[in-house]
């Protein structure tokens, strides 16, 4: 039996559509192919007869690409990464953002939880706790959108990442005042117990949350199977 | 003519009869391009490469929908199916072609040639 798909994937390599979009694409005009030589077929046609017939008609097939591609890209390619990565991290930020808020709101003290010497990390357990919703939330969404793993990923990830960004920016502002010597091996340490407290460990709980979605959906598997 | 106008004039007709197709079953690519063929005698045919962009355009309008299923041999095809827009669009869309095809009688008598 003819593989039609790969015939028609072959063809379309050049169409830049999330894997989901494409594969569908590719089926869809895989399964096309497939009705033109099984009817050919059934009306009594050899297997090399309906297998021209169905190659008959002369397709542009870069041209396709380009058609399908634009038609199924109104939205642009910006949209497409605010689909995937943007707006499911945003999600994710806004969740944690708001759930932290509403624990400041109603005096929730954080928890001194490692200490070693005389430092400590400073944390909310009950908002470490909703990590893996927040995460999971992100990488949902990125995964609705048609986002690939890495983008999953950070989506997931993204109130993390925000935070460890911020932090930076605030050192380099220190570090661009003051001469190096005066940021200080105990600011120095303040900022890494910053990053621990905020972002490694909240980390951990978004990548918890985050990993069932870096599967693929049944839908992709199914997409992809056929 | 210009190449605007006939691209124009071809694309519309090609969109009024997939959507006048499409309000009585709903159809698969296949099947679409087969139904224009036949019901119109063979005077209109459809290519694949016109065919999908095409539809997925009236997709990304909202004028139709497509949904995987099987087909009668158990194999899955998506089919498409008017959408509730798609209806509201299909009765204006008739009466544009009907004054063209008027006008143009009036002027060219195509419909007695």
């Amino acid at each position: 039996m003819h593989d039609w798909k790969k015939f028609v994937r072959e063809r379309m390599e050049a169409m830049s559509l999330s894997p989901e979009l494409k594969d569908e694409v590719i089926l869809e005009l895989a399964a096309h192919f497939e009705d033109v030589f099984e009817e050919a077929r059934a009306e009594g046609h050899t297997e090399a007869d309906a297998l021209e017939r169905a190659t008959t008609e002369e397709v542009d097939w870069p041209q396709l690409a380009t058609q399908i591609q634009r038609t199924k890209q109104q939205e642009g390619v910006m949209n497409e990464r605010t689909k995937r990565f943007w707006l499911p991290g945003f999600i994710s930020l806004a969740t944690a953002s708001i759930f932290l808020m509403i624990l400041a709101k109603v005096s929730y003290e954080p928890r001194v939880i490692l200490m070693r010497s005389s430092q400590m990390v400073l944390v909310y357990p009950i908002w470490l706790l909703g990590q893996p919703l927040f995460g999971a939330l992100g990488a949902y969404f990125s995964r609705r959108g048609g986002g690939t793993v890495w983008a999953r990923l950070a989506a997931g990830l993204f109130p993390s990442l925000v935070l460890l960004a911020m932090i930076s920016v605030v050192l380099l502002i220190r570090a661009f005042e003051h001469s190096p010597g005066d940021v200080g091996s105990g600011n120095l340490s303040m900022y890494a117990r910053a990053i621990v407290g905020v972002v490694v460990i909240p980390s951990v709980g978004l990548l918890m949350g985050a990993l069932p979605f870096l599967r693929e959906s049944k839908t992709q598997q199914g997409l992809a199977g056929n | 003519m210009t190449k605007r106008i006939r691209s124009k004039i071809a694309r519309g007709s090609a969109e009024l009869a997939i959507l006048s197709l499409l309000s009585k079953q709903p159809l698969y690519g296949f099947e679409i391009s087969k139904r224009i063929e036949e019901d119109s005698g063979g005077a209109l045919r459809f290519e694949l490469a016109s065919l999908y962009p095409m539809l997925y355009g009236l997709e990304k309008r909202g004028w139709v929908k497509g949904r995987w299923e099987a087909n009668r041999a158990g194999r899955d095809r998506r089919y498409y199916c008017l959408t509730p827009a798609g209806k509201k669009k299909l009765a204006p869309l008739r009466r544009e072609w009907q004054v063209f095809f008027k006008a143009l009688d009036q002027l060219a008598g195509v419909t007695h040639a």
